[in-house]
């Protein structure tokens, strides 16, 4: 047990090594609060991995992955992180402020960390897709001539989905040397933790004079309702689509509000992580459209910057290589999705049920906590001032989180799925994949009201 | 008050004026959050972490711990293996593999059910692949001694062939995850002589 947590624990040091040193290039000079650059560095790590992994996978290469390289190139990793750390000591502001919030955090959730590791795999869709799916990467060395891609046993598995989270956990199995289906949970867990103290990290640098009670307060009642602490670790991809989508709105959000218009250093890792979502899960393909848009078009119109716009473009090569590779292979194997759009059939009825569906899910609290309704009618106040005080640019964060909800929406409007089915066994989730990224949203939002009421511009 | 306060420090007077309202959100979210942590922590409690293999301790509280024996042993064999399929209601249709397998007919469709119990076969058992059977199909069958059916129905009483099915035991869990639906009730045989 404890040779698997070890492994497990370097398995994830490894993703922050390899995104700290990535930052530590890009951001250099930079004074980034602890408390952001640590989830991002993970979130950059697994983004730098996942089309890696993709193209090993294609090339039917995963059996490098062994103990024996694993070990190597953590130990190389951390032997570059160390130089990187002594010739740019200054990157990460660190202070006890930071250390206190983080140590109580993971205190906090220590229980939480316990239980992942004692947790055997039940749910529905993480067996039947995605630990599936790593299983057979762990017994095939990539995708050609793997069994669950060729064998309509499997069908149920649906093949066509982005195999990112998948193969991430088939690295696991093969560090251990077993398919160990509950100490992966400990990997997967951390990308809630990351998006908590990514939450913490903003609330802590967006409103400065609040104090440590307050922040833990607000942030632990927002981040501990009953839908994150069940989809933790039960194996399901949204919280690592969610931990995405926090991490490209905060990026977004630091890009608008860039006084040294300090560009680049924040379209990159947007491409990147927004790649990565799309690599993972399909509800991250129009996150990616829509965070690549939205991050382009304000460097080409708010910055009038032509360049990291095409320094950007030329790293979403990376993660769009992956995704060709993929499509090449559904292509050759003849695997298509089966969503098959039935337009706008029944607009009004499946209008209706949506509607309601959504509205019941709002106060639904044994699910959401009482923070969902709490948070929609904050969001309604924050909008309506800062839409009168006509400051439109602070709602474009808002407005990427309500075009995703749109997507899903659009879904919804056009599946050939019994839609009183899919929906209920849906949608939370869906809300789960928003949820932090509507934290960060409020937090943005309310400093600038706050702003608006401490310069009395309101009265 | 006063005093309440001066421990905490740089407070606001906003804050001052919200933070019971805090403090009472905090703890109705941690309420979920007490359960929750506790239900999922009460499995630590039938584990041994000073005994060796931890894996297949928690694995022993499993909802389909037998199954998971079963396959243990017989992934890699050439035993035959059956399984029985039963439950046939709306909730179990597999519209994905329905989709598939119908995506070239023109006639109607012939609908596919997948429960949890041909989930976690197939989990389990992978990369070895457990055909499936419907009752009426099962019973044209003849399995061999010695051959191993997995059901969700106890087959004793709905076989001519009973007498050659010994039901392998599936016992009650010490261990109950109860923020789970209780999993349908499944079968274990061996075929005999």
């Amino acid at each position: 047990m404890r040779e698997w947590i070890f492994i497990a624990s370097c398995f994830i040091l490894f993703q922050y090594v390899i995104g700290y040193i990535f930052l530590s290039f890009l951001w250099k000079n930079y004074k980034i609060s602890m408390l952001i650059y640590v989830p991002i560095a993970w979130v950059i790590g697994n983004a730098l991995s996942i089309p890696l992994l993709y193209c090993l996978a294609f090339y039917n290469l995963l059996g490098y992955i062994t103990p024996f390289t694993g070990l190597v190139v953590f130990t190389l990793s951390c032997f570059v992180a160390i130089a990187v750390t002594v010739s740019n000591k200054n990157a990460v502001h660190i202070s006890k402020r930071h250390i206190v919030l983080l140590s109580v955090v993971l205190l906090f959730f220590f229980p939480l960390i316990k239980n992942s590791v004692f947790s055997f795999l039940i749910e529905w869709d993480a067996v039947a897709e995605w630990f599936m799916k790593a299983q057979s990467f762990f017994y095939s060395p990539g995708i050609w001539g793997n069994q669950l891609f060729q064998n309509s046993a499997f069908l149920y598995t649906e093949r066509s989905y982005p195999l990112g989270g998948s193969l991430l956990i088939s690295v696991f199995y093969r560090l251990v040397g077993f398919v160990n289906d509950q100490t992966v949970q400990l990997y997967l867990l951390f990308f809630y933790l990351n998006s908590v103290i990514l939450g913490l990290g903003f609330l802590n640098d967006r409103i400065r004079n609040i104090s440590l009670l307050s922040v833990l307060l607000i942030v632990l009642s927002f981040f501990i309702s009953p839908l994150f602490i069940f989809f933790s670790h039960n194996g399901y991809m949204d919280m690592v689509i969610a931990n995405v989508f926090i991490s490209v709105v905060v990026l977004y959000i630091f890009l608008l509000e860039d006084k040294k218009q300090r560009i680049a250093q924040y379209l990159i890792p947007i491409t990147l992580i927004a790649g990565a979502g799309m690599l993972i899960k399909n509800e991250g393909v129009p996150l990616f459209i829509l965070s690549i848009i939205f991050s382009y078009l304000t460097a080409l119109f708010k910055y009038k910057r032509m360049k990291p716009v095409a320094i950007s473009g030329t790293v979403l090569i990376y993660p769009l290589l992956a995704k060709t590779m993929w499509e090449y292979y559904k292509s050759a194997s003849n695997i298509n999705y089966y969503f098959n759009p039935i337009g706008f059939e029944d607009i009004r009825s499946r209008t209706t049920l949506i509607v309601s569906h959504y509205l019941n899910t709002l106060q639904y609290t044994p699910t959401q906590g009482v923070t969902l309704i709490l948070a929609f009618f904050l969001l309604i106040i924050f909008t309506t001032i800062l839409i009168a005080k006509r400051q439109y640019i602070t709602l474009l964060p808002q407005l990427l989180l309500l075009l995703q909800l749109g997507s899903y929406t659009y879904f919804y409007l056009v599946t050939s799925l019994p839609l009183d089915i899919q929906l209920p066994a849906s949608f939370d989730r869906l809300v789960l994949q928003l949820l932090p990224a509507l934290f960060v949203v409020l937090v943005y939002q309310g400093e600038k009201v706050t702003k608006i009421f401490s310069n009395k511009q309101f009265v | 008050m006063k005093r309440l306060f001066s421990y905490i420090p740089s407070i606001s007077t906003l804050e001052r004026y919200i933070l019971p309202s805090l403090l009472i959100l905090f703890f109705i979210q941690f309420h979920y959050y007490k359960f929750y942590a506790q239900k999922f922590g009460e499995i630590a409690h039938y584990t041994d972490t000073s005994k060796p293999n931890m894996y297949e301790q928690i694995q022993n509280q499993h909802q389909y711990a037998e199954l998971y024996q079963l396959a243990n042993k017989y992934r890699n064999t050439n035993v035959q293996l059956f399984l029985v399929t039963t439950l046939q209601e709306r909730e179990y249709l597999d519209y994905v593999t329905t989709y598939y397998q119908n995506q070239n007919s023109n006639q109607k469709k012939t609908p596919v059910y997948l429960t949890e119990l041909k989930l976690m076969t197939n989990y389990f058992f992978y990369p070895r692949v457990v055909r499936s059977y419907s009752l009426r199909q099962f019973k044209k069958l003849k399995p061999i001694p010695n051959s191993i059916v997995i059901a969700d129905l106890d087959l004793r009483y709905s076989l001519p062939i009973q007498s050659t099915l010994v039901q392998i035991p599936t016992g009650p869990k010490q261990y109950i995850m109860n923020i789970k639906k209780v999993p349908k009730p499944y079968y274990l045989f061996n075929v005999t002589q």
